[in-house]
């Protein structure tokens, strides 16, 4: 068949024009997204594409069984070919997903793109960092060696502390009262299926918001020049991708990853920590009561889903003292005091 | 940065990305040896346990350190008759006899052969194992011992243990 025989058997069967196609290609970004930190808008995405990629193919081996989880990862970490490497990428890629999320975050606060009429698109994104967290709190837990068995354990506990449903919610999370064999299989399908499928959503959500919506311009950039999206943009993710593989296939080179001793229910390790990742929550919820620090851990992520009205209404009361800003800062090195407090304890 | 300049570092990132992926399979290949090694042992240890206890007790006393993992080849002896190295001992099977291995063992090799001999004495000799290795640990070590085989491919070494 012809060249254009097939160009036109293809056009008649999907009738879409070539166009049509080119014009998101076309679309014009403003200046101040050249600076490294407007390119890690598509990180995360091809984290969550390679996260999805190294991810099925560790369940070819993986077994989401309390008698065989420890010894398939095991099995993919030693003894399949190219095993210690998808998974150390699949590892770290977790926890390079939750920085550049963050990251992202920080850029979007900062520069204030989530106002008016961007709400939605930010809200999207607070999810997608929660389910984020979803992901590794549930991933971690399929490893099933001493310190995830118990990490999970500890972790789910806490949901007891809720007033009325905590009991409830917790039997559902462990599919019982106790962390058992059924837990396992609940957090391997919320991880591997549940998760995934609500985080592609919400991620078409979030992306076609900011094609409606184009890219927020900078309020203290007065510059108007525009760039387009293709070939300099794309040049720019294609290139931070490239490093981010880079990064970790070297990286689980020079630290491959292991494996702790199996999970025992009868014996409890002596330092039992979450991720770090966790680090900010953990430290809170025992530097204060824990009905406090449940409580205003819930009312964090709640002001943080709902911080574009939050900040238009304090905007409105105090006009240009960018209070929000400093709420925001505020709350960021308090954070990170957190964490660093933790990991030095 | 211009356009130019971001090809540029796309066409490096991407040449380095295809170096860490070659050296990621290197390092893999080792880890597949490794992998085969422990299969080895594990199938070794169920077919015939004493040959796995000798094992125990090879790397129990660290004559690894000296005569390699699976005394498949030792470790720099400078000037030694054995190639300038400690020797490897899989072809003990095949030149000595079980109560001579018992001897070495027990006695050590307190001389070793120089290759040159006008030059220096090598430095790594055998100690004695006389009080350390007995009963049925020497048993089982020498049972390891004479189970070694060269690798396929392997010369013969001719120099003796």
């Amino acid at each position: 068949m012809r060249p254009t025989r097939v160009r036109s058997w293809i056009a008649e069967r999907v009738p879409v024009s070539l166009r049509s196609l080119e014009q998101p290609l076309r679309e014009e970004l403003p200046v101040h997204l050249r600076v490294w930190m407007g390119w890690l808008g598509g990180t995360p995405l091809l984290l969550f594409v390679l996260q999805v990629l190294t991810g099925i193919l560790l369940t070819f081996y993986y077994r989401p069984e309390v008698t065989h989880a420890y010894g398939s990862i095991r099995h993919i970490t030693y003894d399949v070919r190219f095993g210690w490497l998808v998974r150390g990428i699949h590892r770290l890629g977790a926890q390079l997903m939750v920085i550049t999320v963050l990251l992202h975050i920080i850029r979007v606060f900062v520069t204030r793109a989530y106002r008016r009429p961007r709400e939605l698109t930010w809200i999207f994104g607070a999810v997608m960092f929660t389910l984020t967290l979803g992901f590794c709190f549930t991933g971690y837990s399929l490893v099933y060696d001493s310190l995830s068995y118990w990490a999970t354990t500890v972790g789910t506990n806490l949901l007891a502390s809720i007033p009325v449903i905590g009991p409830s919610l917790l039997w559902i999370v462990r599919a019982g009262p106790d962390v058992n064999p059924d837990t396992l299989g609940r957090f391997y399908n919320v991880h591997v299926g549940v998760i995934p499928t609500v985080f592609t959503i919400v991620l078409a959500l979030h992306i076609w918001m900011v094609r409606l919506h184009g890219v927020a311009r900078l309020e203290s950039d007065p510059r108007r020049e525009t760039y387009f999206f293709f070939p300099e943009h794309v040049l720019r993710e294609t290139a931070m991708a490239l490093l981010i593989v880079l990064g970790l296939v070297l990286w689980s080179m020079v630290h491959p990853p292991g494996l702790g001793a199996p999970a025992d229910p009868a014996v409890t390790p002596s330092h039992i920590r979450p991720e770090w990742y966790f680090y900010p929550s953990y430290r809170w919820l025992k530097m204060v009561p824990m009905q406090a620090g449940i409580w205003t851990t819930v009312a964090f992520i709640v002001g943080m889903v709902f911080w574009p009205w939050i900040d238009a209404a304090i905007e409105k009361r105090a006009p240009g003292r960018r209070i929000g800003l400093w709420l925001g800062a505020t709350a960021f090195l308090f954070t990170l005091y957190l964490l660093i407090s933790e990991a030095v304890s | 940065m211009s356009l130019n300049g971001l090809k540029i570092m796309v066409a490096l990132l991407s040449l380095a990305l295809v170096g860490a992926l070659i050296a990621a399979a290197a390092v893999d290949a080792k880890r597949q040896k490794e992998a085969e090694a422990r299969a080895n042992v594990a199938l070794e240890a169920a077919i015939n346990p004493q040959i796995a206890r000798g094992r125990a007790v090879f790397e129990k006393y660290g004559c690894n350190s000296c005569h390699g993992r699976d005394g498949s080849g030792g470790i720099l002896n400078i000037n030694a008759e054995s190639g300038g190295r400690v020797n490897d001992l899989t072809h003990v099977f095949e030149t000595y006899s079980q109560q001579e291995i018992t001897d070495r063992i027990r006695n050590g090799v307190p001389e070793v052969g120089k290759s040159d001999p006008t030059g220096p004495d090598p430095p790594l000799r055998m100690p004695p194992y006389r009080d350390l290795i007995g009963g049925q640990e020497l048993k089982d070590l020498i049972a390891f011992v004479m189970h070694l085989r060269p690798a396929p491919g392997s010369k013969p070494d001719t120099t003796g243990w």
